[in-house]
């Protein structure tokens, strides 16, 4: 077995800014059979290496069934973005992974599926929908609510309008504070609860975003009658290893890095710290 | 080294006192020898040694348990990077596969080197801790003569391991009993200065064991359940974890003295295009360890560190994980708290719900 510390080259195949912060970096291995072999689960993340400015995760917003390369969508704020958002098309990264645990994809088939996502919590989620998208008839109702604090931070605005044409699933769109030109709902996500209409029992829900967001989302899911094993979020940490060992991501007796970072209402609750 | 009992029975052997050293001397001509000596301040410490001279087994552990200074040492380098035109080298550091005997170590180390073997080994596992583990042999020492803060009865590690060693020493009057715990250990004693053991000298080194547990510690006990049932509980007062963390000066050496202790940190170091990746020991009891980039800091209380340290070292979840509590009783946590918050306090603490 390789040295699980040992990232592999890999090559920016594509960038796109999605915000004034944030871009989404389309990526491939260098050596093309490890790009062939290289198999993740929505949800799951990867180390990215730039030299010289370190090491980070960040979760993969790109479907395991789309092949030949993937993307982390990523806003520059530390020592490692802010390195990365230099980089242009063609550029070296190193990367590891894929690690975590992942969304339960299987486990959730026939089931409607709502997704609530918050900013930058949609990339994530993008993986999973995606997923799903390119297995749609194994899941039933499909419902996107995403929210952002203004119409410039959403991000994938290109995937919002393509996903806001498709009869088979709903998306809802909404900013907490509105420019003149959006149309759109305005609010924070949880108000666009009153618009939709679940089979609660039969629906999971899949929540990302900041953690107020969060918190409020889960609020209002439980008190429509969602079961807490049917909540299921990704929970953050500064993290270094992604492989269990550097103990910065331990929250209780769990690593956000293996055991998570996908974890159900139920866990979070039973953390013994503040998630 | 392979730890499982070689299924020979009585694989005990008998040296003589004053051979010792010319076994050692031996073994040196093989491998490369650590072992403890003295420091000309009064110190003791553990080095490679070139005569058996230089060694002393007279000695009080030193601070950095040298279990944990070989196998997870403070600082080391995990790659080295280069930058080559468009793309970069990448290198490993080299390995080596020199073989290494640990001389002289005592049982809480060994226990701590069993725990961290578990952590590092199992799952994913770290290639620069297994390349060292895999040429490393162990030869510990039963103590009789426990320093004044040793508890590793509490914590079932010592002061004899009933298991997991290579080679075992327990000093018998004239003699050393040596108990061979695996094929590896075999080997060192595969000389002339051994002759075997016989059933009565086993009986005395029970004895002996059994006389230093009931007469030789100086510790109070360290009552252990209660503390595990209350943290794992989670039935703490935040209140009590916040007076403990109000005497942590945030110095990180609790951590840093503890054997079982393994976070660390990685940074890359050097110039824009070479440098390399270190990874170097981290503290969760540092108010950095889990600050984030937005500046959001989850344990930002000092109280909350200290939760997470003995949630760590005593929770039934990590307890039922490595099959033992993240403790061996070495009681280096005690001779370096400034804040006295080690273990056996905390213990107490915790078990009383007061300070």
């Amino acid at each position: 077995m390789g040295n699980i510390y040992l990232p592999y080259k890999t090559i920016i195949k594509d960038i796109k800014q999605e915000t004034p912060d944030t871009k989404t970096f389309v990526l491939a291995f260098k050596d093309k059979k490890i790009q062939e072999n290289f198999d993740y689960k929505p949800g799951q993340f990867v180390e990215l290496s730039i030299y010289g400015a370190g090491e980070a995760p960040f979760g993969i917003s790109t479907s395991p069934t789309q092949k030949g390369s993937f993307a982390i969508t990523v806003r520059a704020v530390g020592r490692v973005t802010r390195a990365l958002h230099k980089l242009e098309i063609g550029n070296e990264v190193g990367i590891r992974g894929p690690f975590g645990n992942g969304f339960p994809y299987s486990e959730v088939k026939g089931k409607d599926i709502l997704f609530v996502g918050g900013g930058i919590g949609l990339p994530p989620l993008r993986s999973l929908i995606y997923y799903i998208f390119d297995n749609r008839g194994d899941y039933k109702n499909i419902t996107i609510l995403y929210g952002a604090r203004t119409p410039e931070d959403l991000v994938y605005k290109d995937d919002l309008t393509q996903w806001g044409k498709r009869t088979d699933i709903k998306l809802m769109v909404t900013v907490d504070a509105a420019s003149k030109d959006w149309e759109g709902n305005v609010g924070v996500v949880t108000t666009l609860f009153e618009q939709i209409q679940l089979d609660v029992p039969n629906t999971v829900a899949f929540v990302c975003g900041p953690p107020i967001m969060i918190k409020f989302v889960i609020r209002d899911l439980l008190k429509m009658g969602f079961l807490e094993e049917n909540i299921i979020s990704t929970l953050e940490r500064y993290m270094k290893c992604g492989v269990g060992k550097c103990g910065h991501c331990a929250i209780g007796h769990k690593y956000v890095c293996i055991d998570g970072p996908v974890f159900n209402y139920r866990q979070i609750k039973n953390l013994k710290e503040e998630p | 080294m392979d730890n499982s009992k070689t299924g020979e029975e009585q694989m005990n052997k008998l040296i003589k006192k004053e051979n010792i050293k010319l076994w050692l001397n031996e073994i040196i001509k093989k491998y490369k020898v650590i072992a403890p000596y003295k420091l000309e301040t009064g110190d003791f410490g553990f080095k490679p040694i070139s005569n058996a001279d230089e060694i002393t087994l007279d000695y009080i552990n030193p601070v950095i348990s040298p279990v944990k200074q070989i196998l997870f040492p403070a600082r080391e380098v995990m790659l080295h990077y280069k930058k080559k035109g468009d793309s970069w080298e990448v290198e490993l550091p080299k390995e080596t596969d020199e073989k290494v005997v640990l001389f002289g170590i005592r049982s809480c180390d060994l226990s701590a080197m069993l725990f961290l073997d578990k952590f590092f080994m199992e799952g994913f596992v770290d290639n620069y801790y297994k390349s060292r583990r895999d040429n490393l042999i162990t030869v510990n020492i039963t103590c009789t003569e426990p320093a004044d803060w040793c508890f590793c009865v509490c914590a079932d590690c010592g002061p004899s391991k009933e298991e997991g060693f290579d080679l075992q020493l327990t000093e018998i009057n004239d003699n050393y009993l040596v108990e061979i715990g695996s094929p590896a250990g075999k080997e060192l004693v595969n000389i002339d200065y051994f002759k075997e053991a016989e059933e009565s000298n086993l009986k005395e080194k029970e004895r002996l064991v059994e006389e230093t547990k009931n007469n030789k510690f100086k510790m109070p006990t360290t009552y252990f359940s209660k503390a595990i049932q209350n943290i794992t509980a989670n039935s703490i007062d935040k209140e009590l974890w916040d007076k403990l963390g109000g005497r942590c000066l945030g110095c990180g050496s609790c951590s840093f003295v503890c054997p079982t202790c393994s976070c660390f940190n990685v940074i890359d170091e050097g110039e824009d295009s070479k440098g390399k990746r270190v990874r170097s020991w981290d503290s969760c009891m540092y108010c950095g360890f889990t600050r984030e980039t937005s500046g959001y800091n989850p344990r930002k209380a000092p109280g909350d560190r200290v939760k997470r340290r003995y949630y760590h070292k005593l929770s039934y979840y990590y307890l039922t994980k490595m099959g033992s509590c993240g403790c061996v009783g070495c009681g280096r946590c005690i001779v370096s708290c400034l804040g006295g918050i080690d273990m056996p306090m905390v213990v107490k603490a915790v078990r009383r719900g007061k300070v």
